[in-house]
């Protein structure tokens, strides 16, 4: 049987669509939206904020079970060892924007969120860390609050909202929103932003881009 | 014209994100490498933001189907290794009942994965991109930087294949309609 083009077309496009449904069915959210209800994170440690209260309340439903699911997956040593393979790559012409890109960042810190209020600009947030560790610089006080444009929250998870284990990277633009990741969630980004934080300390790669 | 900055918000629509895992699962990412895919995503963002002369993005949703695209590619060439898609729809659907026509879509989107893994990952890529994400022809050629008539030429080689590969299994959509 010959088919033609517009039909093997339309075959063609069902399938994958199935298959997005069948994809779909398994991602992060599948879980989410069936525990959401039972499991509501603590925000007790987080003042709500007027300007992300709708992107919030969107996502805290999301948040605890896909984040579950995202840990299982980040834990394994099976994912660790895809991490370290595939974010290795800082001597290509990409590892170099990427070091630029860590170059023009103003700080790095991993830590806890204390608290996190509406700043005096719109958009901006006054974000208080308890810091763990100083990327970059290297070295700063035990808690600090930066003055940040805030970050884009994630679909399957919002570090700010969680609170805890996160990696903030602030932008040295203060109009541009700096970037959040759950330390648990994404280990790879973060390990692969250490690196290469180290590399521009160590070797005084400054930010070019201005 | 838009920037990374532009892209960023579509991280945090989950059925935005949904489709990128889509678009990995597709070209080939084992799902259960979903996840660490989707982070090699970010660092592709934060790549683009450290490249703000050449960051011109003229349609967000596009750029980061095609990142994605590229992120599969990647992910086969360095692994050499392929969790076979039509085995993981098999497993998922295998607990589930369906009607005649519901088991007929089925065979048609198992045929279709067996039908990607048979393709050159290049043009798998493209394919992904037409028939997926509807991206035009155009569109594609841009977010992947190479001639149009490259594109019609993986689609024109791709379809023919589909057309072989449908008509060997004997599968048409239209079987299992009313």
């Amino acid at each position: 049987m010959t088919l033609s083009n517009s039909r093997d077309e339309e075959t063609l496009r069902s399938g994958l669509a199935l298959i997005d449904e069948v994809v779909r069915a398994h991602s992060p959210d599948a879980d989410a939206d069936a525990d959401a209800e039972a499991s509501q994170p603590s925000v007790s440690s987080r003042v709500r904020l007027t300007g992300l209260i709708a992107a919030a309340a969107v996502l805290v439903a999301t948040v605890t079970a896909g984040t579950a699911l995202l840990v299982r997956g980040g834990d394994s040593p099976q994912q660790a060892s895809v991490g370290r393979n595939t974010f290795s790559g800082e001597e290509n012409a990409e590892g170099q924007s990427q070091t630029q890109w860590v170059a023009c960042t103003r700080s790095i810190v991993e830590g806890d969120v204390l608290r996190t209020e509406v700043g005096n600009e719109p958009g901006h947030l006054l974000v208080t860390i308890s810091v763990t560790k100083w990327v970059k610089p290297t070295t700063g006080p035990a808690q600090k609050t930066f003055d940040i444009v805030a970050p884009h929250p994630l679909a399957h998870h919002d570090p700010l909202a969680e609170a805890r284990d996160i990696l903030l990277m602030v932008n040295r633009d203060t109009d541009r929103p700096s970037l959040v990741y759950g330390l648990a969630e994404t280990p790879a980004v973060a390990r692969h932003v250490e690196r290469l934080a180290v590399k521009v300390t160590e070797s005084g790669i400054a930010c070019t881009s201005e | 014209m838009p920037t990374v900055n532009e892209v960023m918000p579509l991280l945090a629509d989950r059925d935005e994100v949904n489709r990128v895992r889509s678009v990995l699962a597709m070209g080939g990412v084992p799902w259960d490498e979903l996840n660490d895919a989707m982070q090699q995503v970010h660092l592709k963002l934060l790549e683009a933001e450290g490249r703000p002369g050449d960051a011109e993005i003229r349609n967000p949703r596009a750029w980061l189907a095609a990142v994605a695209s590229r992120v599969a590619i990647d992910w086969h060439r360095e692994r050499g290794k392929t969790m076979r898609l039509q085995d993981r729809l098999t497993e998922a659907w295998e607990t589930q009942a369906g009607d005649d026509q519901r088991v007929g879509h089925r065979l048609v989107a198992l045929a279709v994965a067996g039908y990607l893994e048979q393709l050159d990952s290049q043009v798998r890529q493209v394919v992904v991109l037409r028939y997926f994400v509807d991206l035009s022809v155009r569109e594609i050629a841009a977010e992947l930087k190479i001639p149009e008539g490259t594109v019609k030429s993986r689609i024109h080689g791709a379809m023919r294949k589909l057309r072989a590969v449908l008509n060997s299994q004997e599968v048409s959509l239209h079987d299992f309609e009313q």
